[in-house]
């Protein structure tokens, strides 16, 4: 299975959200800013990288993870996204997931003021900071996601049929 | 745009008009096609019919901004299995306004002239296939 974490620009929310469904940042436990900083894609990501999914990493269940920027149009591209997938047959093979309504203002500042003010200095930060306070939100989404696609990667795929044998 | 240009490469309409009033009886005709779409079904694929070469043909509403839908949906193709080269993507509006804006120096202009220009757009797509 695909997970693709998205959101406005693929440089913060999903970034944050796709390394706690990896395992690399803890599900539980204080997090400091300076470890949200390090993170290599990290405010990393321009509007060229629009539209384009970045691949991070398989969790533990062989699911493969994604994250991906979508600009203001995420409702349109999710639709057609989803729409292929189901025209292939794919539809249970895909998982969408929009990180931005699990952020706040903070992030949202500090991504205008890296990215479209060109501030990294300062926006950066901020946008960590931000991501702090909404992680509660965050580690909750990514719950759910791990949840949810538990035993639909790579490994589930042989129980495609848990009731054979019984 | 997109489902008149879908109904010309199916068949169901002509790819020319000589007149408006050809043009008027063709489009008075009740073609098995859905006429615009509402905001929520954009980025919904349409499948529309199969072409001669057993082709698929769809239409997809993008709004005012094609390319980010677009350049996802083509990125998407090969996480998906698909390969890139197999799907064209046309956008009519664009492509269409510029056959437009030639064939009107030609003196094809109009309605007939607008929808002429959709129709050499559809056997230009369909002579590359």
């Amino acid at each position: 299975m695909r997970v693709i974490y998205h959101c406005y620009g693929r440089a913060h929310s999903s970034v944050v959200a796709s390394h706690l469904h990896l395992g690399t940042l803890p599900l539980n436990g204080p997090i400091a800013p300076e470890q949200i900083m390090a993170l290599p894609e990290f405010d990393r990501a321009e509007a060229d990288d629009f539209g384009e999914p970045y691949f991070m990493g398989r969790d533990e269940a062989g699911n493969e993870v994604y994250i991906l920027g979508l600009n203001s149009q995420a409702p349109l591209c999710v639709r057609a996204i989803l729409n292929l997938a189901g025209h292939l047959g794919l539809a249970d093979r895909i998982i969408l997931v929009n990180t931005l309504p699990a952020i706040g203002l903070t992030t949202r500042l500090g991504g205008f003021i890296s990215k479209k003010l060109r501030c990294p200095g300062l926006g950066k930060p901020l946008a960590a900071r931000g991501i702090i306070q909404a992680l509660p939100r965050l580690r909750q989404l990514v719950r759910i996601v791990i949840k949810e696609t538990a035993g639909k990667g790579q490994a589930g795929q042989e129980e495609a049929y848990p009731h054979d044998g019984q | 745009m997109a489902p008149l240009a879908a109904a010309i490469h199916l068949g169901y309409l002509p790819s020319r008009v000589e007149t408006e009033a050809e043009l008027r009886f063709w489009l008075r005709q009740a073609l098995p096609l859905r006429k615009g779409v509402n905001t929520r079904e954009r980025g919904v694929l349409f499948l529309m019919g199969r072409g001669r070469q057993g082709e698929e043909v769809y239409t997809l509403a993008t709004g005012k901004k094609p390319d980010l839908v677009l350049k996802t949906i083509e990125r998407f193709l090969p996480l998906l299995g698909e390969d890139p080269l197999n799907y064209h993507f046309v956008d009519c509006s664009r492509t269409a306004l510029q056959r437009y804006r030639t064939s009107k120096e030609a003196g094809d202009q109009g309605l007939s002239g607008w929808y002429n220009a959709i129709g050499r757009l559809v056997r230009e797509v369909q002579r590359s296939l």
